[in-house]
């Protein structure tokens, strides 16, 4: 009679030692039994052996309070966020056409149609500067006024010329980039995100 | 340190609780992932940590593991239980039916030097799945998880001879599968 049923418990060591002792008494002359043995003791190991599957997020549940700073960080991050995509937009806006600055509003519309408004001035006071000029080496007694009016055409011109040169320079920005505002505006509603997850309640 | 924090937990430290499960996480997945498949038991692992959570007070004894791996274990044949209802799954056969034992062919690999074998533990997987889960999951937690058969007969709250005959029947079945893929036994 083979102990068959016994063999799986003889491998995990959980017979009671009488019978453990007459199992291996009698795999001492049986190699049939100790042949089964060894093949359950092989499947064991293997058992053991299989790769263990793991899963795709934590398990564990969040049962603890979140700190007391957590949900109004997560309020700032979202307003924040909105404010540097707001940012975003005008900048972007600002770069493609400054003259889409807007209407009667002070500081957006202002510089575009003061430098058109100076380089034409510049042409006008060109005109008589020029003129000045082309007249005064040909008549002597007329050179210091020409040389005068020279001057005060240059000056003028130099004037008029700044702003017209300041103007084009005058072009507003919001910021080096706008895409440094797109930058901030995806940090703060990547942290926004992070935050509204350590806030939701696991259990 | 799984004292201390056990004794913390139970004086309502929730902070301690889910260093606990942390500490058992990988472990309770693996188990129930073999029973359930993946999908499903992670699902049933952090209802068994919610569950413990909520009933830390009723907890006795001192294995918190064994304690873990019973609600667990409970939970994922609760879930398999339901889903027979709509298909047809292995049913634990009588007790008293003799476990039978397939002959080996000749010129297959040596049974005992294919531990570690990817084609066999692939035999070993799929031969898992058509195991009554009662078998599987005893021969799961002796062989994988490492419990001895009086902690395995508390988790699945039968008898230890029940445990034994569950514990064999499975290996059985498992080691037949690997021979009728060609391999045989050892020479002895």
């Amino acid at each position: 009679m083979h102990p068959l049923a016994d063999l799986s418990a003889h491998v995990d060591g959980a017979l009671a030692p009488a019978a453990a002792a007459a199992l291996d008494a009698h795999l001492g002359g049986c190699p049939a039994c100790r042949a089964k043995l060894g093949e359950l003791r092989s499947v064991a190991s293997l058992v053991a052996a299989l790769p263990a599957p793991r899963p795709r997020r934590s398990l564990v549940p969040r049962l603890a309070p979140p700190p007391l700073w957590l949900a109004p960080a997560r309020a700032l991050s979202v307003m924040a966020s909105g404010i540097f995509v707001f940012a975003f937009l005008v900048s972007a806006v600002l770069a493609i056409d400054p003259s889409m600055g807007g209407g009667g509003k002070g500081g957006l519309l202002g510089p575009a149609p003061a430098a058109r408004q100076a380089e034409s001035a510049a042409g006008n006071l060109g005109g008589p500067a020029a003129s000045a000029v082309v007249s005064a080496p040909g008549a002597a007694p007329s050179a210091p006024f020409a040389q005068g009016a020279r001057d005060s055409a240059a000056v003028a011109a130099g004037a008029s010329a700044a702003p017209a040169a300041k103007a084009p320079a005058q072009r507003l920005e919001l910021g080096p980039s706008p895409f440094l505002w797109l930058g901030l505006a995806l940090v703060s509603g990547a942290l926004a995100l992070a935050l509204r997850r350590r806030l939701r309640p696991r259990a | 340190m799984q004292q201390d924090a056990l004794a913390r937990a139970r004086t309502g430290d929730p902070r301690a609780f889910e260093e606990l499960a942390r500490s058992e996480e990988r472990a309770l997945f693996r188990h129930v992932a073999r029973l359930l498949g993946p999908v499903d038991a992670e699902d049933v692992v952090q209802d068994a940590f919610i569950s413990a959570w909520r009933s830390l007070a009723s907890f006795e004894g001192t294995s918190f593991r064994a304690w873990l791996f019973r609600i667990a274990t409970n939970r994922a044949i609760d879930v398999l239980r339901s889903r027979k209802r709509r298909a047809e799954l292995p049913l634990d056969p009588p007790a008293d039916e003799p476990a039978s034992w397939a002959e080996p062919a000749d010129g297959g690999a040596d049974l005992v030097e294919i531990a570690g074998n990817r084609e066999a533990l692939a035999v070993v997987e799929e031969a898992l799945g058509s195991v009554p889960v009662e078998q599987r999951a005893a021969l799961l937690l002796r062989d994988v998880e490492g419990f001895d058969y009086e902690e395995i007969a508390r988790i699945t709250a039968s008898e230890l001879g029940t445990v034994k005959s569950r514990i064999h029947r499975a290996r059985l079945a498992v080691r037949n599968a690997l021979v009728l893929r060609g391999w045989r036994g050892a020479a002895g």
